[in-house]
């Protein structure tokens, strides 16, 4: 058990390339981290920074109370769970689970003795004499989360170990991780590309684009209260929808234009909106926080668009609208919906759980900066 | 389902293909149990059988004499006629042109020698007939006998003397003439002892045998695999996996090394090993196996780097250095490849002339290859023998291949971990 702390951590590859750049990052002992981000994001490499496989360029990494810069990753006491499991072909799973713990010396009774107890927890038993070949890839990822669990490190390290899986193991795995995580406590850092994962794992998450951390909070503040316009693009599905326009002064009140559509913005949003008054912004709301307006033309902050797709999912639909400049943007409505394709529809937004952002690819979100 | 005649065309196809394949095997097989007059019979016969001849026994103090504008070969038949009554006398070989077979035609005169009884027997010679020369009384030795075009274009009756044979005028000839077609199979066992009692053996001198040359082949082999097991898969591991300077720069070097034909590095190797007292001893054959190969170093490279790099990381997460990794973890799992690379390894050194050829001297260190030579020479000519020794020598990779077929199948396109 241990925290583990990044301190402005920045990785060169020869040739130039960064993976890292000053990635600062405290993860609380027994915290579980997920970092995400979009692939050659660096959030693989923050991991095998933290794991020792590859060296740092600059900065610190501390585990515990130790420095670990030039530590080898045995002697970090970290464990780590690789995407392709990564189980030795040639060992049965007991000799596996026991590997690490025989090359620590471990007297054999002890070895037996976590090997089996680690088996139970994770409901393997009966495969311990069996080839990793024998194993179906569930199995496979169930001894490789063994083998990282027999050693009992300090840290856990999970590198998207289920992206191999199918989607229905997969969310049952998920499930029984973060069950397995409340059970042992220990600090464990998690890598996906999966923003579902991100969202129902973490404790906290970290996202990441470029190399560089955008935002680390709790899942749902990420969600609520993106930072910027690649955090609140990133989570989320069907992503956020945008809107090109800029914020003009209407009877003294602040609006969002763009195309015909005209959004009065909150008053609670003028002391941050004011300074980009006749800027250039983006406009973000979620397809969750859009809904067909009841009595088109009767209330404020609709906008109209025509149907294109609709993608029935059972729970609910996915509709994707296209407006009078060629934005498309796509909206969750009731299950109960009926909309005919190029039908014309208004659409009401909800103003409260919009977002504006400063237009560049990473723009900042101007309301909660 | 595809309509019957097609797959019978196809499966006679394949049939005709495998029986061309399989069609030396066969030979060598029949050939090591035929008996020598069976095996220089012409057309070749396709069973070991047996030839039926009529042998005749000459003793002769072989002369040429010239008479009647021709050369004459006297022989002094003592014995005749396999089986069958002393017809003593002496006969004269006409020396003549002509590519036919050599016929005795005819006794001269009188006044140079006495004549046969009626009719003159026919002594057919084949062009390069095999006899057995023996003795007055017991068989002594084999020797060569041909009949030889020289310069002049005559055709030349040799014969050879063994050299403890006591007087050269006086010993026998029994030639193998009129070979009748075969008849039963009977197939020459005897050929495998007597090959397994060693080539000099057969001029009835002391010989180390032939078992001697299989278990030098086998110890020679054997070392030379685990050496290029050993070196390979160490030097193949640090291309695969070590990060050092200029690591592609080395690999291509060391794939250039297999442009150099052997052929070229093999006098300035022998005067290395010679200055070293490496010569006549298995040194110079085993010891460059330890020092790996450039072809194999690239085969287990290949596949080690089908091997996920996770296997290496897990395991230098779980503890183990560079070495243990290499030792525990990527040796174990190249299992296919090294198999491979031993089979490689074992064949050509056991299939190696030219090495054993070269570095070799003392017949107590002959090798198989080596040791089959010895069964021909220029006054022995023991084809069947040879035939013999050549299936004992295929016997070890048959075998090979028979248990680890799989592996020479699939050595080269597992795939690693991908299940």
């Amino acid at each position: 058990m241990a925290r583990v702390l990044l301190e402005r951590v920045t990785k060169e590859f020869p040739g130039g390339v960064i993976a890292a750049r000053d990635v600062s990052l405290e993860i609380a002992d027994g915290e579980f981290m997920v970092i995400v981000g979009p692939s050659g994001c660096g959030k693989t490499t923050t991991l095998r920074l933290i794991a020792g496989l590859d060296e740092i360029t600059s900065g610190n990494i501390t585990i515990g109370d130790v420095l670990v810069n030039k530590l080898p990753p045995k002697d970090r006491d970290i464990a780590m769970v690789f995407q392709n499991y990564a189980l030795y072909p040639h060992m049965s799973v007991y000799q596996n689970m026991a590997f690490g713990l025989k090359l620590r010396k471990y007297p054999k009774a002890q070895i037996k003795e976590r090997v089996t107890q680690t088996a139970r927890l994770l409901g393997i038993e009966h495969l311990l004499d069996r080839k990793p070949r024998a194993l179906s890839g569930g199995q496979c990822q169930r001894v490789a989360v063994g083998r990282a669990i027999a050693r009992r490190p300090k840290v856990f390290l999970f590198d998207e170990p289920l992206s191999n899986l199918d989607a229905k193991l997969r969310v049952s795995t998920r499930a029984e991780l973060k069950a397995l995580h409340k059970r042992l406590q220990t600090t464990s850092i998690y890598v996906t590309h999966d923003q579902a994962e991100a969202m129902t794992l973490g404790d906290r998450i970290c996202v990441m684009c470029e190399g560089i951390v955008q935002q680390v909070a709790p899942p749902m503040e990420v969600y609520d209260r993106p930072v910027n316009k690649f955090v609140a693009g990133f989570l989320g599905a069907p992503s956020m929808n945008f809107f090109a326009g800029r914020v003009r002064r209407k009877d003294d009140r602040l609006c969002f234009t763009c195309a015909d559509h005209q959004i009065v913005l909150p008053a609670r949003f003028r002391n941050a909106v004011e300074k980009h008054l006749d800027h250039p912004v983006t406009l973000g709301i979620r397809p969750e926080h859009l809904s067909l307006a009841p009595y088109p033309g009767q209330t404020e902050n609709e906008i109209s668009a025509f149907v294109r797709v609709v993608e029935p999912l059972g729970d609910r639909i996915d509709v994707y609208f296209e407006d009078k400049d060629g934005t498309r943007f796509i909206g969750n409505l009731g299950p109960q919906t009926v909309l005919r394709v190029d039908e014309p529809v208004r659409l009401h937004l909800n103003v409260e759980k919009l977002h504006l952002f400063e237009p560049a690819e990473i723009g900042r979100n101007i309301l909660f900066a | 389902m595809k309509p019957p005649h097609r797959s019978i065309g196809l499966y006679a196809i394949m049939a005709a293909l495998a029986a061309g394949f399989l069609f030396p095997f066969y030979w060598v097989i029949i050939c090591s149990l035929k008996s020598p007059a069976a095996l220089s019979m012409s057309p070749p016969a396709f069973y070991p059988g047996e030839v039926r001849t009529k042998d005749l026994a000459v003793s002769t103090a072989s002369r040429i004499v010239i008479a009647e504008g021709a050369r004459w070969l006297r022989l002094c038949i003592r014995a005749t006629e396999h089986g069958s009554e002393r017809q003593d006398g002496t006969y004269y070989l006409r020396l003549g042109k002509g590519d036919g077979p050599t016929k005795l035609v005819a006794w001269l005169p009188d006044d140079v020698v006495r004549p046969l009884s009626d009719p003159p027997p026919v002594i057919v010679f084949e062009r390069a007939p095999i006899h057995r020369l023996t003795g007055t009384s017991k068989e002594v030795a084999v020797a060569a006998t041909m009949v030889r075009q020289n310069e002049r274009g005559f055709d030349e009756l040799l014969f050879v003397a063994p050299a403890d044979s006591g007087s050269t005028d006086e010993f026998a000839v029994l030639c193998n003439v009129e070979h009748e077609p075969l008849c039963d199979f009977a197939p020459q066992w005897q050929n495998y002892s007597e090959t397994l009692r060693g080539p000099e053996a057969t001029i009835g001198a002391k010989s180390t045998g032939f078992s001697l040359y299989l278990r030098n082949s086998l110890f020679i082999s054997i070392m030379a695999v685990i050496g290029q097991v050993l070196s390979s898969s160490c030097v193949a591991y640090g291309f695969a996996r070590l990060r050092f300077k200029g690591r592609d720069f080395w690999f291509v070097l060391l794939l250039a090394t297999l442009m150099v034909p052997p052929q070229v590095t093999l006098i300035p190797l022998f005067y290395i090993y010679k200055s070293i007292h490496w010569v006549d001893t298995f040194l110079p054959l085993i010891v460059p196996h330890f020092a790996a190969s450039a072809f194999n170093v690239f085969l287990i490279r290949q596949y080690m780097l089908t091997l996920p790099r996770e296997l290496d990381e897990s395991a230098t997460v779980d503890g183990c250095g560079a070495l243990r990794t290499f030792l525990q973890v990527i040796l174990p799992n190249c299992k296919p490849v090294l198999i491979v690379v031993a089979i490689f390894t074992f064949v050509t050194t056991w299939q190696d002339v030219l090495g054993p050829l070269i570095y070799l001297d003392n017949p107590e260190y002959r090798t198989v290859t080596l040791g089959l030579e010895y069964f021909r020479s220029r006054f022995v000519d023991n084809r069947h023998l040879l035939m013999t020794g050549a299936v004992l020598a295929m016997l070890p990779i048959a075998v090979i291949f028979l248990f680890l077929q799989r592996y020479i199948m699939s050595g080269m396109v597992t795939t690693g971990l991908k299940r």
